[in-house]
């Protein structure tokens, strides 16, 4: 109890830390925001009464402490560039971002799992080297320029799918929530979902592959490293097949690093949202983010770096629980 | 950094395993592709006014949307006798593509090298002092290291560059000033580690000083590691420099950038293909060359993984 | 019919002999011992009965006969069938022969012979018992590192012989353990290889151990069989130079049961030689 009192804790100090530098990059660095809202030729007082009005009158310290206060109360100001409240236009834009990431990470477990399961099962020359050339490709690539290599390649020879939205306009489909794709599945709208998912596949992909080869190349290299180890002979002397081994004695032993890997990567995959929603056009906080830069519309920037930053740190706490899961000598001895 | 991320670390960054056998033969192979493709790059990096057929920045109406030489069925058309005078084709605004591909490779080479030795520098200092010191300071730079993870490093530059202006040097700062704790964690576990064994005490008893210790024990350990970070480090500020001017936050008018290119090409990707696709190409080929290369040279160094 | 028989083997591993023309018989219900220096091939030969010879290492000609039927003859999958109910192995390390990722009963559960589901936990706690772990159904829940040594190779003992095989090979198995251990878990192993009649083949370097055990001994080195007869004739008269000197080498028959003391090198140089021409 006082352990997890303890990482709430640090959870809470790392985040006051966000939000002070964020805080004090955004106040302290030249831009005007103001000046980004006001129409040309307006007057002083219209633009101190704009001042007022986002509390920019006041000073620096004082503008934090009330921003603090305000966001302890779950309000993050008004939106300058929408204006509307920062949580309700995040709120509305975090669905189609949780799909993408969601969708994005199952695609690179599967491909990292099959892959690596794959090359150790079989042990060939030829399988180790094709995999490992993959995986070093996928991984070198970033995802910003799979993105364009998928555009390019769209554009030049498939010109029926799509590379930009969520879905097509046109055959605008009845939601409640934000969440299309899992909507339409639970709601079972198979055909929905497949459309969808045409507009989906190829973000998620980019974002996908170089997460799919870093965990390739730790459980392939941790599922070796296990498959060495003696209780593999002892299993191999009980009448075990070769797959039943990795899957049943190796690949509980390789998660702990795969897992330490993976969560650190998932951050970078969940920062990597922010630019495949431009590219693509999809409509979720990322792309919301850049245009909040490009706007100066500071309360959003705010907003959003916050929530990207909780988001990280529960996924660091999260993996932390999981090793425990995945390995017994990593729990408390009983 | 806790063991298990230690780990991930040095698997993260470390050779296949599956190819430990022909381990030579692969890393040399590395090393000639790296060596070949960052070679060509300083090449026209250094020479481009000399190489480039043309002024990277000059407009020309009557040129615009040229496709590639060996696709250029009708030169005439464009009141030009040789295709071959604009290999790669031209832009929407008439400009060439080979010129302005060798341009940038300048600004890529600049921003690259000058992150990399930047944030280098700051964290073998930052993680050093934090591994030697222990204490107060090293609780300080571990909390800033976490502040720092838990920021979308790309999101974190636009801010920036987009606060502090969008000029060679702010992009190069801001990528520092981002990377730097990928140089100090590493340092920082290995000057851990380091310290604990036996012979570091007896340096200590014998006179030697935390600066030689770090000299003569931490930094050859794990250089190997740092070079090898270090190529991708170039290879990461190429891309930002890049993401930043497709995001419209492009280095001051004037320099060419790749970054320039790619965001000009794909607003006419449908009517000239050519524009993107060659710097998209060149980043490509940059960036597996600085990784082929920081991991050959990572083998060739450390003497571990020579076996 | 001899329970196994292993007919002139040889195992090449890159193109280097491992193991060269190596013929052993052991009968049920008897133990044989197999004695040598670290390198003899002492394990390659056990990994060879069992079927799980390193990927690299290839048989290059003889036979393996268990019950007379020729296991190099079958298929990998009818072998592996067979050989999960005929033999089992105790390795040397129970640090590492165990699954750190799963508990105690599930490693052993597993290798019982078809038992309804209810009853496997009562089965499991029975073979617990069996070995004297103490509190075994606490034990049946552990994980292997919550164990210790001693525990750990004696779960490793029950897991062998709980399957029913009818051979079973033992690597060294008391040599990671404590000497006071070491004493119990030979007697653990030899009163379950008496109670249950299986045919056990002991590897060791210790000519004291199996003086004490075993009816006869195969004394290897460098692949090859050096001598062998029954043990007392070997203990009182053997007739090869290098087992007189793994003889003399051998500490007095004293309570602390250590190992080998190293050969002298210009002896070994010399036994080598001699072990070239002798056996063939
Ligand atoms: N996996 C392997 N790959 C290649 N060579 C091996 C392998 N395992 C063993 N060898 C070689 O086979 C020979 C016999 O090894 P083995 O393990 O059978 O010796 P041993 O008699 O069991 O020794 P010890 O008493 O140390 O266990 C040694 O020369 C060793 O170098
Ligand atoms: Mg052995």
């Amino acid at each position: 109890m006082t352990r997890f009192a303890l990482s709430l804790a640090s959870i809470g100090l790392t985040l006051l830390g966000v939000s002070v530098v964020v805080f004090a990059i955004l106040r302290l660095v030249p831009g005007d925001p103001i000046a980004m809202m006001l129409p040309p030729g307006a007057t002083d007082e219209v633009r101190a009464n704009l001042e007022r009005l986002y509390g920019l009158d006041k000073s620096i310290a004082q503008q934090y402490l009330i921003w603090l206060g305000d966001v302890v109360r779950l309000d993050f100001g008004t939106s300058t560039q929408f204006r509307l409240p920062v949580l309700e236009v995040i709120l509305d834009r975090l669905p189609a971002t949780l799909e993408l990431v969601l969708l994005a990470s199952l695609i690179a477990g599967l491909l990292a799992f099959t892959l690596s399961i794959l090359a150790v099962w079989l042990q060939t020359p030829l399988a180790t080297f094709v995999i490992d050339g993959l995986s070093g490709l996928a991984q070198a690539i970033p995802d910003f320029l799979w993105a364009l290599i998928f555009i390019l390649i769209v554009t030049l020879f498939l010109p029926n799918m799509p590379i930009s939205g969520r879905f097509d306009p046109r055959t605008a489909q009845e939601f409640s929530t934000n969440f299309f794709l899992l909507e339409s599945l639970v709601t079972l709208r198979f055909q929905a979902f497949a459309e969808l998912m045409r507009y989906a596949i190829l973000p998620a992909t980019a974002l996908a592959l170089p997460l799919a080869a870093g965990i390739t190349r730790v459980l392939k290299s941790s599922l070796e490293e296990a498959m060495a180890q003696d209780y593999v002979m002892l299993a191999q002397t009980k009448g075990k097949s070769r797959l039943t081994i990795v899957l049943g004695e190796a690949l509980r032993n390789a998660m702990v690093p795969t897992i330490a890997l993976t969560s650190v990567q998932l951050t970078f995959l969940i920062g990597g949202t922010v630019l495949i929603e431009r590219q693509f056009s999809l409509p979720g906080i990322g792309s919301a983010a850049i245009s909040a830069v490009l706007n100066r519309d500071l309360p959003l920037i705010q907003g959003i770096v916050m929530i990207f930053a909780l988001i990280f740190i529960l996924i660091n706490l999260s993996s932390n629980g999981l090793y425990k899961l995945a390995d017994p000598r990593l729990r408390k001895p009983r | 950094m806790s063991d298990v991320e230690r780990f991930a670390l040095s698997k993260e960054t470390g050779t296949g395993s599956g190819l430990e056998r022909s381990a030579e033969s692969v890393s040399r192979l590395r090393l000639i592709f790296g060596g070949l493709v960052l070679g060509l790059l300083l090449i026209a990096a250094l020479f481009a006014p000399q190489i480039a057929l043309h002024d990277p920045t000059l407009d020309d109406l009557f040129l615009i949307n040229m496709p590639p030489a060996w696709l250029n069925s009708d030169p005439g058309y464009y009141g030009i006798d040789n295709p071959w005078a604009y290999p790669l084709g031209t832009d929407s605004l008439g400009r060439d593509v080979a010129s302005r591909l060798i341009h940038g490779a300048r600004v890529a080479v600049i921003v690259g090298v000058s992150v990399a030795c930047l944030a280098a520098t700051f964290g073998v200092i930052l993680g050093a002092v934090s591994g030697f010191y222990g204490g107060w300071i090293d609780a300080i730079i571990g909390r800033i290291v976490d502040v720092w993870l838990a920021f979308p490093p790309v999101l974190l530059s636009i801010i920036l560059v987009a606060l502090l202006g969008t000029t060679l040097t702010s992009v190069i700062i801001v990528v520092a000033v981002i990377d730097w704790t990928r140089f100090a964690r590493v340092v920082r576990a290995d000057v851990l580690q380091q310290r604990s064994r036996d012979y570091i005490d007896a340096a200590r008893i014998t006179g030697g000083s935390d600066f030689s210790i770090l000299t003569r024990e931490v930094l050859p350990n794990i250089l190997p590691l740092l070079v090898t970070l270090f190529f991708f480090e170039i290879g990461i500020a190429i891309v930002v420099e890049t993401i930043l001017s497709f995001v419209s936050l492009s280095v001051s008018s004037g320099a060419v950038t790749w970054g320039d290119m790619i965001a000009e090409g794909r607003r006419v990707l449908n009517e000239a293909w050519w524009v993107m696709t060659f710097p998209v190409a060149a980043l490509i080929l940059t960036i597996l060359a600085l990784n082929a290369t920081g991991d050959a040279l990572r083998y060739y160094l450390d003497p571990v993984l020579r076996k | 019919m001899s329970l196994l028989e292993v007919d002139t083997l040889s195992i090449e591993v890159h193109g280097a002999p491992v193991l060269r023309n190596v013929s052993l018989t052991i009968n049920a219900a008897e133990i044989g011992g197999v004695v040598g220096e670290s390198g003899a091939g002492k394990s390659m030969l056990g990994k060879a009965i069992l079927g799980v010879l390193p990927r690299d290492a290839r048989i290059t000609h003889g036979a393996i006969r268990l019950d007379g039927q020729d296991l190099l003859s079958l298929s990998a999958r009818h072998r592996r069938k067979l050989q999960s109910r005929t033999t089992a192995f105790i390795p040397q390390d129970p640090l590492t022969a165990l699954n750190p990722c799963r508990t105690i009963g599930a490693q052993l559960a597993e290798v019982l012979p078809p038992t309804p589901r209810a009853h496997r936990l009562a089965e499991v706690i029975r073979w617990l018992d069996a070995v004297r772990i103490p509190s075994a159904a606490k034990v049946a829940k552990s994980f292997p590192h919550e164990l210790s040594g001693g525990m750990r190779q004696r779960a490793l003992i029950a897991a062998a012989f709980a399957s029913h095989p009818r051979l079973v090979i033992a690597d060294e198995p008391t040599t990671a353990l404590d000497a006071t251990v070491q004493k119990d878990v030979l007697r653990l192993i030899r009163e379950l290889q008496q109670d249950t009649g299986v045919g056990l083949m002991f590897v060791t370097h210790d000519l004291c151990v199996v003086a004490k055990i075993c009816q006869s001994v195969t004394v290897m080195h460098g692949g090859r069989i050096i001598e062998q007869a029954p043990c007392d004739q070997i203990i009182t008269a053997p007739r090869h130079a290098y087992t007189r000197a793994l003889l003399a080498a051998t500490p007095r028959h004293d309570e602390t049961g250590r190992g080998l003391e190293p050969i002298p090198p210009a002896l070994l140089e010399q036994l080598i030689t001699e072990a070239g021409t002798g056996n063939g």
